[in-house]
């Protein structure tokens, strides 16, 4: 896959004028769900490709952690989607949606747990048979957990990853949300995250009721996703994210305040990353530097 | 064989044909008129709203400017009435203080506007007559005239023989109510037209340009991720139907008090397209988005969570 850079936004009809604007956008991820198949594709997303605007195409409907394996109809349509953007990707949840044709509405976490993995690898594998460009699996926010998970965040996505050849799409305000909800251990899951793994990154914006958080995508991006943002670029070096906003769609001003505090993040995590760096080289740099000083 | 001799029947026979043709030929007169003619001017990407909102129509002109001030919170609603708001800004162009001015003084409709904003208008229409995008008077002139004068010959050929036909005591009632209804024709050969060629190209060219504009126009729920600029650049290229999406219906039936039901385009002067369109009308609402169809889903994430 051409590696993702910048920073991105999510690609809503409220926003194609503001994305058709925006020249420095480094790429632009599309909902598969909000693309009728049979149909022609939107002309911006057509003048997007034409521009040579990386695309992923983003799905939220596959339900790769249901025990059912993936409708192949449903894989059909977002291959098929795929080669018509031209997408560089598909990126889809580790969730499951619906079980015994019930659909749930929502994104519900998969138990943490040995047989969870097996049924979700297997899932995986399906899916990247079905799909012409590769496959990068996102972490969800939920505000429940199944009953005594056998492993943390940390290492259900490690797992994951370690089970497939999938790339990662990791969500900070996901991590967010689940850390300020549930207790999870974010920065354990940011140094489980090999960066060659790693497609893309979503921040997204949300608002605290009570004790709760919710990542809604429609209010502003608070500091807790773009610091998770900073400490991830900071161990990584400059990574690709992207900007999700699904409702109360911001003034032009706001947005671009937020796709800067993005950008910002990245550039402070990999100012520290090199400040880090300096004050402790890597070992094959001191390897280098001892091989230079010896006669 | 002089015609006016011949028998009903036969006379119409050549007479139905000739009336619809004659008044093709002369819509072809009219449009090969339209002159100069060629490929889309290029227009910056920062061209000025008001000039493309011009180019559609006076009274998209006018609608145009309402609604960007009204979306800067310069203008607002009060009930059935367009209101004075924030003080306008110092950068605020001519045509915007005229309809600032016409709204502190009294009841905004487009007619009022019309009266109110005729300097501005001409204004406009000069700036793109001189671009070769929008007719001037001279040249629209014989523009109306000789497709009327060719289309009126035939007419008149018709009058003619409903003269003869009475002066032999024949019945010739379905060819006077076949004059009157081509007479209709005439009406709409003497309507003054208002882009060239060169114009009705450029405009085509914006609105394909534009497209994401429209999108996120007709989207719904996406007044806030325009600015005023864009709100009048949406409502210039595709007509001010595009009001009714961004949530300015009200305006629209301020504006248009004694049509309050209409929500179409109002006012292009173009032969060729009206201003509820993008391209020809007819082809396609200006409240349909392409292949842009939001089917279910997009909520992503649930309970809290999120995707």
């Amino acid at each position: 896959m051409k590696p993702l850079a910048g920073v991105g936004l999510g690609w809503r009809r409220q926003l194609a004028h503001r994305i058709d604007q925006e020249p420095g956008l480094g790429f632009v991820e599309v909902l598969a769900e909000h693309l009728n198949p049979t149909a022609p594709l939107p002309a911006p997303l057509l003048r997007l490709r034409e521009r040579g605007v990386p695309l992923v195409l983003h799905a939220v409907s596959l339900g790769l952690g249901g025990a059912e394996p993936p409708d192949t109809r449903r894989l059909d349509t977002l291959a098929l989607l795929a080669k018509r953007l031209g997408a560089v990707c598909v990126s889809e949840h580790v969730a499951f949606v619906r079980a015994d044709g019930i659909e749930s509405g929502h994104l519900l976490p998969v138990p943490r747990g040995d047989e969870a993995l097996d049924v979700l690898a297997e899932n995986v594998r399906l899916a990247q048979a079905a799909l012409p460009v590769p496959l990068a699996l996102e972490n969800i926010a939920t505000l429940f957990e199944w009953p005594a998970p056998s492993c943390t965040e940390a290492e259900f996505l490690a797992g994951l990853l370690s089970r497939t050849s999938a790339l990662l799409l990791l969500d900070v305000a996901n991590l967010y949300a689940n850390a300020l909800n549930l207790g999870t251990d974010a920065a354990a899951v940011l140094a489980a995250v090999p960066r060659e793994r790693l497609a893309y990154v979503h921040v997204a914006g949300g608002v605290r009721h009570g004790t709760l958080y919710h990542d809604t995508h429609a209010h502003p991006v608070p500091m807790g996703p773009l610091e998770l943002l900073e400490a991830l670029a900071a161990r990584l070096g400059p990574v690709p994210a992207l900007l999700e906003r699904d409702d109360h769609f911001p003034s032009p001003e706001e947005l671009a305040a937020e796709l800067r505090a993005i950008d910002a993040a990245i550039a402070r995590g990999v100012a520290r990353r090199e400040a880090e760096m300096v004050q402790r080289p890597e070992p094959q740099v001191m390897a280098a530097r001892g091989s230079e000083a010896r006669p | 064989m002089n015609p006016l001799d011949w028998q009903g029947p036969e006379f119409l026979s050549l007479y139905v044909p000739l009336l619809i043709g004659g008044f093709l030929v002369a819509l072809l007169i009219r449009h090969l008129l339209r002159l100069p003619a060629g490929g889309p001017m290029y227009l910056s990407r920062r061209t000025d709203p008001y000039e493309v909102a011009a180019l559609d129509g006076p009274g998209t002109l006018m609608e145009a400017v309402v609604g960007a001030l009204i979306h800067r919170k310069v203008l607002r609603l009060e009930g059935r009435r367009i209101a004075t708001g924030e003080a306008l800004p110092a950068d605020a162009v001519s045509v915007e203080r005229s309809v600032f001015e016409c709204a502190a003084t009294g009841d905004v409709t487009l007619e009022v506007l019309r009266r109110a904003l005729i300097h501005d208008i001409e204004y406009y229409r000069r700036r793109l007559s001189q671009k070769g995008l929008v007719l001037d008077e001279f040249r629209a002139r014989p523009l109306r005239l000789l497709p009327s004068l060719v289309y009126g010959a035939i007419l008149l050929l018709g009058l003619a023989k409903v003269f003869v036909g009475l002066s032999r005591d024949r019945p010739v009632m379905f060819l006077v109510l076949l004059v009157l209804l081509g007479s209709l024709g005439l009406l709409v050969l003497g309507r003054r037209p208002w882009r060239t060629r060169l114009g009705d190209a450029t405009l085509k060219a914006l609105r394909e340009e534009h497209q994401a504009l429209r999108t996120t126009a007709v989207a719904g729920d996406a007044s806030q991720a325009l600015d005023g600029r864009e709100v009048a650049l949406a409502v210039g290229l595709f007509g001010p139907a595009m009001l009714i999406p961004l949530g300015y219906s009200n305006l629209r039936q301020t504006l248009h008090p004694s049509s309050s039901s209409s929500s179409g385009g109002s006012s292009s002067g173009s032969d060729s397209s009206s201003s509820c369109s993008s391209g020809d009308c007819g082809s396609s609402s200006s409240c349909s988005s392409g292949g842009s169809s939001c089917s279910g889903g997009g909520g992503c994430g649930g309970g809290g969570g999120g995707d």
